[in-house]
């Protein structure tokens, strides 16, 4: 006598149902496996936070921006802090254009941990790009 | 200065018979609700949403925003899910078991691949799930999971995996019983639920001749085959003689099964199983002869120290000088060294020291490994205690941000559902550190009352004797704690990046 957990009449749908799985964790690996990064020109260096070591509340962050080797200028930055951790609020800020391509603003953040730091960057071509600044590490007070 | 044991009268050794009075309250029997738990595919009917939410999260964590906090994966994941688990475990039971998507998964692939075997003997205890259960709380800090949408998703893709394959080979709920960490979690923390599924009246058992809540119903199909009707308990509980909520999943087969409607989700005192850990529990055994259950415990209470103190301040500072000392640069040794001081060393000297005073000084006659496996049950509400702090803190402070992130997951498939509000974060913490405080002395105060009574079982004529050291452990235990509740929080992910 064989067992069955099979119960009469629901064999098809069960049936589609796991194949509709399969197919779904088929292309769930096929997309995860074939991600790629974004593909902007702009790069962000010569990052420089104070104080340093970077500490629980106002924050200074400068960066220089540049397009294809070339300084970026007339952008609009909006800044945005993250924690790493899902559940904190953001902190907003704007930055200032303090120099050609040389960008300058402020944050306040209000504990210690990973944050990460969002450029909303809005190129005078109207553009809008996004890049991160890491800022591990921060110390509460 | 021997101590007698076990010289209470029943009622009093009974915890579970305090109540036997007043009939008890019987969730299935709420109008309306009662009618909807009762139903046969009420389990389906909430595995099923859930199961698309896993999905979604799946699909998020992989393709969505890389940033924790903007991504449906980790939010929900870290803050929503685990906070609500906690909460319902102590309001009501193990409700989330009930609902596993990953079951859903697995009774349909076993509509296709029947088990063949039986998980073999040696392996049918809580060593497995136990280890398990460390290396999600080792994975979990060493690979900063809740700052990791994808490696979030991937966690809930090898959840789907393991139970697949684990229950594709085995029969019965193998994977639940002895391999999922998180359902050990929960069976842990439904302890101190105030609901569970029990017999409604013990001399209806009696007199029942089918077991049909253990056996289930079948039929033979006219292709001779053996048809299975209803389930009966896959996790091998007899309802009559079933105690607690220890592996149960609330699946209800057994209430379905039972042809005599015999079986109800009833209120009873929460703790009371902890307080009786030397009656045999069917499917379990007992509880005072189980190391591995008590291991369990221990890493459910000791790990929720331990998966705190990852967040906040002072653990940095702790892991530079533990990376000093080892002469080492890597996080991974140091981890293991902070694991093995928290889940090992700490509970054998605390433990360990109060069996030797209760030994020495209470007259217990137990030898020494039994008392720390009897006593380690009654940490179990201050280890939840702190679950409940620790992860309530991070649901309350949090709980509204599934909007912003909802809104801009949407977003990025075209969807306007307004724009993200990102400053919707939760209730203010101020608010929220009181509640905190409140679960942690909630713990305490439910682990003295389990150990006082286990002490007076140990020993009837002196029973504060045998309190007293127990008492002391959780009382340690309240001040780390209530210390770590206090410390500034810092979820950082680098520790070596400012040494």
């Amino acid at each position: 006598m064989k067992f069955s957990f099979r119960r009469g009449g629901r064999g098809p749908l069960t049936r589609e149902l796991l194949v509709l799985f399969f197919i779904l964790g088929g292309i769930i690996f096929a997309v995860a496996c074939t991600k790629s990064a974004s593909q902007s020109t702009i790069v962000v260096s010569d990052t420089l936070l104070t104080p340093q070591p970077p500490q629980a509340g106002p924050i200074t962050v400068n960066f220089k921006l540049s397009d294809e080797s070339k300084s970026l200028t007339g952008a609009h930055i909006s800044l945005e802090g993250d924690m790493t951790h899902a559940g904190m609020a953001p902190v907003f800020g704007e930055a200032k254009e303090v120099s050609p391509g040389q960008y300058q603003g402020q944050l306040t953040f209000n504990m210690g941990g990973d944050w990460v730091v969002l450029l909303h960057i809005t190129m005078p071509n109207g553009k809008l790009v996004e890049k991160q600044i890491a800022v591990n590490g921060v110390q509460s007070k | 200065m021997g101590c007698k044991a076990n010289s209470l009268p029943q009622e009093l050794s009974n915890p579970d018979l305090d109540f036997a009075e007043s009939p008890p309250f019987d969730l299935l029997r709420v109008p309306l609700l009662g009618k909807f738990l009762g139903w046969k595919h009420v389990r389906t009917f909430l595995q099923v949403p859930l199961l698309i939410v896993g999905i979604v999260m799946i699909l998020h964590g992989l393709l969505g925003p890389s940033l924790a906090p903007k991504n449906l994966a980790t939010t929900l994941t870290w803050l929503h899910f685990r906070g609500i688990l906690a909460l319902v475990l102590l309001a009501a039971g193990n409700f989330f078991c009930f609902s596993c998507p990953f079951v859903l998964v697995r009774n349909i692939a076993r509509k296709f691949f029947k088990p063949q075997w039986n998980w073999p003997r040696k392996l049918r205890n809580k060593w497995i799930s136990v280890g398990i259960f460390v290396f999600v709380l080792f994975i979990y800090e060493r690979y900063d999971l809740w700052a990791s949408p994808m490696w979030t998703a991937w966690l809930i893709l090898a959840y789907f995996g393991s139970i697949l394959i684990i229950d594709g080979l085995f029969k019965h709920a193998t994977f639940c019983k002895f391999v999922c960490p998180l359902g050990q979690f929960n069976f842990a923390a439904s302890t101190l639920s105030p609901l569970e599924v029990a017999v409604r009246d013990p001399d209806v058992c009696t007199t029942c001749h089918t077991k049909d809540c253990i056996r289930g119903r079948r039929e033979v199909s006219p292709s001779s085959e053996l048809v299975i009707l209803q389930r009966g308990c896959e996790l091998a509980l007899f309802q009559p003689r079933k105690i607690g909520n220890m592996d149960c999943t609330f699946c209800l087969d057994c209430a379905h099964a039972c042809p005599h409607d015999n079986v109800g989700i009833l209120s009873r005192m929460p703790a009371s199983e902890l307080m009786n850990v030397e009656d045999h529990r069917s499917g379990i055994g007992h509880f005072s002869r189980r190391k591995d259950m008590a291991a369990l415990m221990l890493v459910f209470t000791f790990g929720a120290l331990l998966n705190a103190f990852g967040m906040v301040s002072p653990v940095y500072m702790v892991e530079k000088w533990l990376a000093r000392l080892m002469h080492v640069s890597m996080e991974a040794p140091v981890l293991g060294a902070i694991f093995a001081f928290f889940l090992l060393v700490e509970p054998l000297v605390l433990l360990g020291g109060a069996a030797w005073l209760t030994q020495k000084f209470g007259g217990s006659q137990r030898p020494w490994m039994p008392l720390m496996v009897r006593y380690s049950y009654a940490l179990v509400p201050l280890g939840f205690g702190m679950w409940l702090a620790h992860y309530g803190f991070h649901f309350l402070t949090g709980m509204f941000t599934i909007v912003p992130v909802t809104q801009n997951a949407a977003a990025s498939l075209g969807w306007n559902l307004g724009v993200p509000r990102w400053l919707w974060t939760g209730i203010p913490m101020r608010f929220v550190q009181p509640i905190e405080l409140g679960f942690i002395i909630l713990g305490f105060f439910g682990s003295l009352l389990v150990t006082h009574r286990l002490a007076e079982e140990d020993c009837a004529e002196h029973p504060m004797r045998a309190f007293l050291p127990w008492a002391a452990v959780c009382l340690v235990i309240w001040i780390a704690a209530t210390w770590l509740m206090f410390q500034p929080m810092e979820m950082r992910a680098t520790f070596m990046m400012s040494s």
